[in-house]
């Protein structure tokens, strides 16, 4: 159960976790790190945007909203996301599309798995912050896989087109090279799971341990959460996987121009 | 130097003459002298017309009238532009599929975007490219690139040993096969379990040279594969080539080379294609 004492930190609680925002700019201040007015807009940048999705939430998480509102803030999840990842990663041929439909596949996967074998109650309370864990790991995933699948097909040409040149097809040909971005992609997530609990105690997991859930509860939670995140990354970066080695050869298996080497 | 015909190699040796017609098979001789008297078409002005070696455009009609595929490559009014550049500008030619036709000229005339345009790992911007009369375009891709081989200028060897290299383009080969492919490269036997990317630049480009031909090639497209190596392994390739289209062999292989060393021009070629700016400024035999 939640103890609402302690989830609850109030506005003073919140104005003192501010003093450690001013130990950051402090620190910044004396080694002239010149990150004062970056640490500054971070964090009222970061208070104001979730001041904003709390309130939002809040009109969708109510057991007794139409889950309607739910699958529409999904939607423009997914959408904003897919945004993100083509500005991130622009040297990417339709990426956005790309990302888009791996994120549609990810959520598809991840959530139907969740919800459809009762894992989860599907309400939007369950629904939205999961959604935002499979897409916000999922993107990153998809920006990680997308920029590696581009940057070995073009460090590579000489070695793709050596097998084109003998009768390979594209998919042959690429196919060392996928695998190790898909390798690229993967292996942090996996690394990350390895260490969860011996290193760091993750975020869901500290969350519900604040506001009073029993931690053993906790603990199947966070389980959950990263089995989800695992399936959601694995998804999506096989959905980009797929579509961008169609994206970067043509139908007659030609390796496309992918321009210069992006600066940075 | 055996001719190459229509629609085939020799390797079997067959010459079985036809006239008026594509050869419905591998090896099949077109005797031109009975179908000139058949059509009544006077070809004194061609000389001995042989559809294996029409070194201009006009021969194209002729070979029209007789149905028959010029055994090569046809280039109409190709051009090619990439980057702001115009690296093809309106190419007009006939490459022969038979001994060795050197693309000569300074960096940057046009010779390796022509070189990757007949193996179709480019596509010209505009005009079209035949290869033994079927337009590139509607060939299959990948079974043209095994009849078509290709030699980078880079040694390009994939990670593994050399067998691994050369079952890479004929998985099925033996090891007996893979002997004979590498004694062809000028390549000892024992070269077969060892380690492709440790050997020296002249190795690897034999390796390549090797797998390329385990395809069984028609022709071998060569883009300066010789740029990176020292005179003796030069020299080495040379021979390999050589050997490949001695008329002695079976199955002997027509190369389109890049070169833009003129001594070496002047050591292999049967035939001179000079580019300049883009555009075909020279062709001698």
């Amino acid at each position: 159960m939640i103890g609402a004492a302690q989830a609850d930190i109030g506005l003073t609680g919140l104005a003192l976790s501010g003093i450690l925002v001013a130990v950051a700019v402090a620190i910044s201040f004396i080694r002239r790190l010149g990150l004062t007015r970056d640490l500054l807009v971070a964090a009222v940048r970061a208070l104001v945007q979730l001041l904003i999705v709390g309130a939002a939430l809040a009109l969708v998480v109510d057991d007794g909203d139409p889950l309607i509102w739910t699958w529409l803030w999904l939607v423009v999840m997914v959408s904003f996301a897919s945004w993100t990842v083509g500005r991130r990663a622009p040297e990417v041929p339709g990426v956005r599309l790309l990302a888009l439909t791996a994120f549609a596949a990810a959520a598809s996967v991840s959530l139907g798995v969740l919800f459809g074998l009762g894992v989860f109650e599907p309400t939007g309370r369950a629904i939205i912050p999961l959604a935002g864990m499979t897409v916000g790991n999922s993107m990153t995933g998809t920006v990680l896989a997308s920029r590696r699948i581009v940057a070995e097909a073009r460090d590579n040409r000489h070695l793709i087109e050596a097998r084109l040149a003998v009768g390979l097809p594209a998919r042959d040909a690429f196919a060392p090279h996928l695998r190790e971005s898909l390798r690229t992609a993967l292996v942090p997530q996996i690394e990350s799971t390895k260490a969860v609990g011996i290193i760091a105690l993750p975020g869901a997991m500290t969350g519900l341990i604040l506001a009073g859930v029993d931690p053993v509860d906790a603990v199947r939670v966070q389980v959950a959460v990263m089995y989800l995140v695992l399936g959601s990354v694995a998804t999506s970066t096989s959905v980009v996987a797929l579509g961008l080695t169609r994206g970067i050869f043509t139908a007659d298996h030609r390796l496309i121009d992918l321009g210069p080497e992006p600066q940075g | 130097m055996p001719t190459r015909m229509a629609s085939g190699s020799t390797q079997s040796g067959r010459s079985e003459p036809i006239c008026c017609g594509r050869p419905s098979s591998p090896g099949q001789q077109v005797t031109t002298t009975t179908c000139s008297k058949l059509l009544g078409i006077d070809y004194s002005g061609h000389g001995n017309y042989n559809p294996s070696q029409p070194a201009f455009p006009n021969d194209q009609r002729v070979r029209q009238s007789l149905a028959v595929a010029y055994d090569g490559f046809e280039l109409e009014g190709v051009s090619v532009e990439a980057g702001g550049r115009t690296r093809l500008d309106d190419v007009a030619l006939s490459i022969p599929a038979e001994g060795i036709t050197v693309l000569a000229g300074a960096s940057g005339a046009g010779k390796s975007t022509l070189l990757r345009l007949l193996n179709r790992l480019d596509v010209p911007t505009r005009g079209t490219i035949a290869w033994r009369g079927t337009n590139l375009d509607d060939v299959e891709v990948l079974a043209h690139r095994r009849t078509v081989g290709m030699v980078f200028q880079q040694p390009t060897v994939v990670p593994g040993t050399v067998a691994d290299n050369l079952r890479l383009a004929a998985p099925g080969l033996t090891d007996a096969e893979a002997v004979v492919l590498l004694d062809t490269a000028a390549l000892d036997t024992e070269f077969l379990d060892r380690d492709a990317s440790a050997l020296s630049g002249g190795e690897r480009q034999r390796v390549c040279f090797a797998r390329t031909l385990a395809t069984e090639p028609a022709v071998v497209l060569a883009d300066e594969p010789t740029a990176s190596l020292d005179p003796e392994a030069t020299a080495l390739v040379e021979t390999v080539v050589r050997r490949l289209t001695d008329p002695g062999r079976p199955n002997t292989v027509g190369w389109v080379w890049v070169s833009h060393d003129r001594q070496q021009t002047e050591r292999l070629a049967d035939r001179v294609i000079t580019l300049e700016a883009g555009r075909v400024v020279g062709i001698t035999s």
